[in-house]
């Protein structure tokens, strides 16, 4: 099967950043062209990776009053902490 | 918001896991990123009564705090600015990486923290805070093209990292 599909363009489909008319065509094309999907995905696996790595780690309770108190103090008119 | 303290402390809770978070992954230093914090939110407040309450006021503060901590960067020169790889490169596919153990995780985290901030940052904006290419676009001040290649050439990095991981730069 001729493929005239650019990695570029999974890269956008994997990140829901194609048109829907360019994203249905993409998605057709993978059904006949084993590199492609292939591709696809593995890249769907590495964003799965991305995302469960690097969530935000949130701080501890010290640490979030002690910003808070650093910024309320300079907010006029202050806070009540 | 309007003035009212309490509201503004309710912000503050909301917000700060993300500020912090997104400013110490670009700057990669904890005093820096806590002054930061403190910056993004100084401003917020300063500006509360011309912020539009039909935009996003986590794009916002998003915004803010990316652009902060890359100021941060190029004023203090503390990292290599320019990209690793020539942007005109054609780059062949490399594997993506398949489903990963903890281990793997931090592996990539710090593979993250090690890439260039124009990869680090376009990455976390897309696979931590899920912004669109346009809205990172916007956040950066870059077209959209642009970011679609920051994002295929910072997974590029990344999974060379992974396979990796000891790599010892000379």
């Amino acid at each position: 099967m001729h493929c005239d599909v650019k990695p570029e363009a999974l890269y956008r489909l994997v990140d829901r950043e194609l048109p829907p008319s360019e994203a249905l065509r993409i998605e057709g094309h993978l059904k006949g062209c084993p590199k492609c999907q292939s591709l696809y995905e593995r890249l769907l696996v590495e964003n799965r990776n991305l995302i469960r790595s690097l969530k935000v780690k949130p701080l501890d309770e010290y640490e979030i009053r002690s910003l808070e108190k650093r910024l309320l103090l300079h907010i006029d008119p202050p806070c009540s902490s | 918001m309007d003035g009212d303290p309490a509201a503004f402390k309710t912000l503050f809770r909301a917000a700060i896991n993300h500020v912090y978070w997104l400013a110490y992954n670009i700057v990669k230093n904890k005093q820096m990123a806590e002054d930061i914090v403190q910056e993004v939110f100084l401003k917020i407040y300063q500006m509360r009564e011309q912020i539009d309450p039909y935009r996003s006021l986590h794009f916002l503060i998003m915004k803010m705090t990316t652009n902060l901590a890359i100021d941060q960067i190029r004023k203090t020169s503390r990292e290599n600015w320019g990209p690793y790889l020539d942007e005109t490169e054609d780059i062949s596919d490399s594997e993506a990486a398949d489903e990963i153990t903890l281990t793997q995780q931090i592996t990539l985290q710090q593979g993250l923290y090690d890439l260039p901030v124009i990869y680090r940052s376009v990455l976390l904006l897309k696979y931590t805070y899920d912004f669109s290419y346009q809205q990172i676009a916007e956040i950066l001040g870059i077209s959209v093209p642009a970011v679609a290649l920051r994002i295929k050439r910072g997974k590029e990095m990344l999974r060379l990292k992974l396979k990796d991981p000891v790599d010892e730069k000379s």
